[in-house]
């Protein structure tokens, strides 16, 4: 695949502490990639340095859109802030229009695409309604509008979903979905693993500034995601934990958790345990990405 | 087009299409006229009240003080009572007393009992009292009432300048209340690009904002738009000034504008603006919330006063030592310079040319530095800037 966005080695330091060191990933065209990281990550910083508004200290940025001879090429990428907001005593299709014209993007086409999408979006008819008329979820739509409107080659979202409702997260989902479909090469970040997962063909998990993991998502959950076992039942003092293959137990005496090593065999488990365990319950699946993420989080699983 | 222009095109669409914009535009003169003009008009409505005097003449001198007073303002009735069967008479307005008698020949001194709490025009009353005892006096000396008459002058005072002009007050106030007017507007619109900064940084535009324009045409994008603003300000007030002042006040504002330092006081004016709004909007770029938006704004905008130190010492000299001072600071530059070229016939070359490098450079370095201050500043999130912080960054 060819990449639409080159990040290699990037670093910043505000005052004395390195908020991101060393990142290096791609993505690919038509495809959407998701930084994943938990608050304070480094997650935006990586993004503004990419849209330009910091500078890194060290490490380059290139884009590999055609027809720009800028360095940053701001007609063709869309951009959704985590910091979310609008002028407040502006009429939607001003502001709208305003944005649009400032990507250089033709008016009448824009203001054809503005209707569509206002439609979509279950907000037809407020195009004139100031932003402040405005509920929040109907504001953060009209926002993401204003990111995808200009037709962007690249769209990158800092945490689209946070503070969306339900249904207002399916709606953005799935027009996420069908952009990446028609083309739109897509970098968002979360800290929400579920819709990451549900979204996202690879990933890069970034912690305290550091690459953590990067790759595809099946690949990781493969290599990563080993499994673990749930059982409620009487356990009779049996010591889980001395069998060779079981690498943690959580829980307590009448339900616990076991968490695999890599490579461990579940049959040979169940056969070692059927004689000792009462079992009144049982499930065995492979660990989420979501386990994955909250191991980082807490420092428990390194990335080597 | 630019996204400068874009930007600037933007902040006037987005004022001009606000009421609270479009209503300030009408407010403000009328809110100067009626400050202005109002309390002069209202002590018109009482001055111009006609007073009556009763006078109970004693010396045979009421028809001479009825030809020095005038009849409008002082109205005499000749009165044989007394005081005390005047008052017992009923309500009096506007009414007072006074007793004619040889007392005030020779003590020169003289009461006037008011009969209500209005005040007597006292100076019309000793003027013409004053005239009459000088009279009796010299024909005393033994003069004739032609030789009197001879005697009596009124000198009428003239200050004509060395370069040979007469003053004509209309002639320099006409042009003072326009750089004033000018003067104004840079306050104003140095007070919007402020306010454009913050209210961006309180509504979390700048982010979307600055993944579209550079930091640097954003900035100038609100300095340019904001001056738009103000010259739209000022040119709806000459359209509805200049007719009023024609049609109604007679006076031809046109041609007493179009005088040779217009060009200098405009380019004062612009200078100024620059001056004042790069450090507005970069300060403005610092403050996140509206509390200490108007601590500081407060504070910042006792800057463009500046002037008003000088002013006093100006209007008395205005080649003065005050005079060349506040020319040669460069924050008080602008203010000091457009009143010192509306109040004088000419400024020396020198200063002109002195303050003119003075300014320029002062405004081309404050706004490099506005710059580095608006592009760090604007995407600080949370908290407002210290001090100790702006310092930092300036030095970036």
């Amino acid at each position: 695949m060819e990449p639409i966005l080159s990040v290699e080695g990037i670093s910043k330091k505000f005052g004395g502490t390195k908020v991101v060191d060393d990142i290096s990933f791609q993505v690919d065209k038509g495809e959407i990639m998701g930084i994943l990281g938990p608050n304070g990550a480094g997650k935006s910083t990586t993004i503004r340095s990419i849209m330009g508004i910091i500078y890194p200290d060290s490490g380059s940025i290139k884009f590999n859109i055609k027809n720009t001879s800028k360095i940053v090429p701001i007609e063709k990428i869309g951009y959704l802030p985590e910091e979310r907001g609008l002028y407040k005593n502006v009429k939607v299709m001003d502001v709208l229009m305003y944005l649009v014209d400032l990507k250089n993007y033709p008016k009448t086409r824009a203001k054809k695409r503005m209707y569509e999408y206002l439609e979509k979006f279950d907000l037809k008819g407020k195009e004139k309604a100031k932003i402040e008329e405005l509920s929040k979820g109907m504001a953060q739509k009209v926002q993401f509008m204003a990111s995808i409107l200009h037709e962007p080659e690249l769209l990158i979202l800092d945490e689209p979903f946070s503070g969306l409702d339900p249904v207002s997260q399916d709606v953005f989902r799935e027009e996420i979905i069908e952009l990446a479909k028609a083309g739109t090469s897509i970098l968002l970040s979360s800290h929400q693993m579920n819709l990451v997962e549900a979204l996202c063909n690879r990933i890069f998990l970034i912690n305290k500034g550091k690459k953590v993991i990067y790759g595809g998502l099946n690949e990781i959950k493969e290599s990563y995601a080993n499994f673990k076992c749930t059982i409620n039942g009487v356990f009779n003092g049996l010591d889980l934990l001395a069998l060779p293959y079981v690498d943690k137990v959580e829980g307590d005496e009448s339900k616990k958790i076991i968490y695999f090593k890599p490579n461990a065999s579940i049959n040979t488990f169940i056969n070692e345990i059927s004689q000792n365990i009462e079992v009144n319950e049982l499930h065995i699946d492979r660990i989420s990405l979501h386990d994955i993420f909250v191991g980082i989080a807490k420092g428990g699983i390194s990335n080597e | 087009m630019s996204n400068t222009m874009k930007v600037a095109f933007w902040e006037v669409k987005k004022n001009v299409t606000n009421k609270s914009f479009l209503i300030s535009i009408l407010l403000t003169p009328i809110i100067m006229v009626i400050f202005g003009g109002l309390p002069s008009l209202l002590s018109m409505l009482e001055y111009n009240q006609t007073h009556t005097l009763y006078v109970k003449d004693e010396i045979g001198i009421y028809q001479e003080l009825g030809q020095y007073l005038n009849q409008e303002e002082i109205k005499t009735v000749e009165y044989n009572g007394t005081l005390e069967e005047l008052k017992s008479e009923g309500d009096h307005k506007r009414t007072s007393f006074i007793l004619l008698d040889e007392e005030i020949m020779e003590q020169q001194q003289i009461n006037i009992h008011a009969l209500d709490d209005s005040r007597p025009p006292t100076n019309s009353i000793r003027n013409a009292l004053n005239r009459i005892v000088q009279n009796r006096k010299m024909e005393a000396l033994g003069l004739s009432s032609e030789e009197i008459k001879e005697v009596d002058t009124n000198i009428l005072v003239n200050i004509i300048t060395v370069k040979g002009e007469e003053e004509d007050f209309v002639r320099k106030i006409i042009p003072a209340i326009f750089a004033a007017m000018i003067y104004f507007t840079i306050f104003f619109s140095g007070a919007m690009t402020f306010q454009s900064s913050t209210q961006e940084k309180k509504d979390k535009m700048v982010e979307i904002l600055l993944s579209s324009v550079k930091p640097v045409d954003l900035m100038q994008g609100k300095i340019i738009g904001c001056f738009i603003l103000g010259m739209i300000q000022v040119f709806v007030w000459l359209i509805l000034g200049i007719p009023i002042a024609y049609f109604i006040l007679n006076i031809p504002v046109i041609q007493l504008l179009a005088i040779k330092e217009l060009p200098l006081m405009l380019f004062y004016a612009l200078a100024g603006y620059l001056l004042y709004s790069s450090i507005f909007v970069s300060l403005g770029a610092t403050i996140e919330d509206v509390q200490s938006q108007g601590n500081f704004q407060g504070m910042i905008f006792l800057l463009p006063m500046l002037p008003i130190f000088f002013f006093g010492p100006i209007i008395a000299n205005p080649h003065g030592v005050v005079a060349k001072i506040g020319s040669y600071f460069p924050f008080s530059t602008p203010g000091v310079m457009l009143l010192r070229l509306s109040l004088a016939n000419s400024v020396p070359v020198f200063d002109i040319i002195i303050s003119i490098i003075i300014i320029v450079v002062t405004t081309f370095f404050v706004m490099k530095l506005a710059g580095k201050l608006f592009k760090t500043a604007i995407l600080m999130y949370g908290k407002n800037a210290t001090p100790q912080e702006i310092l930092k960054w300036l030095k970036y």
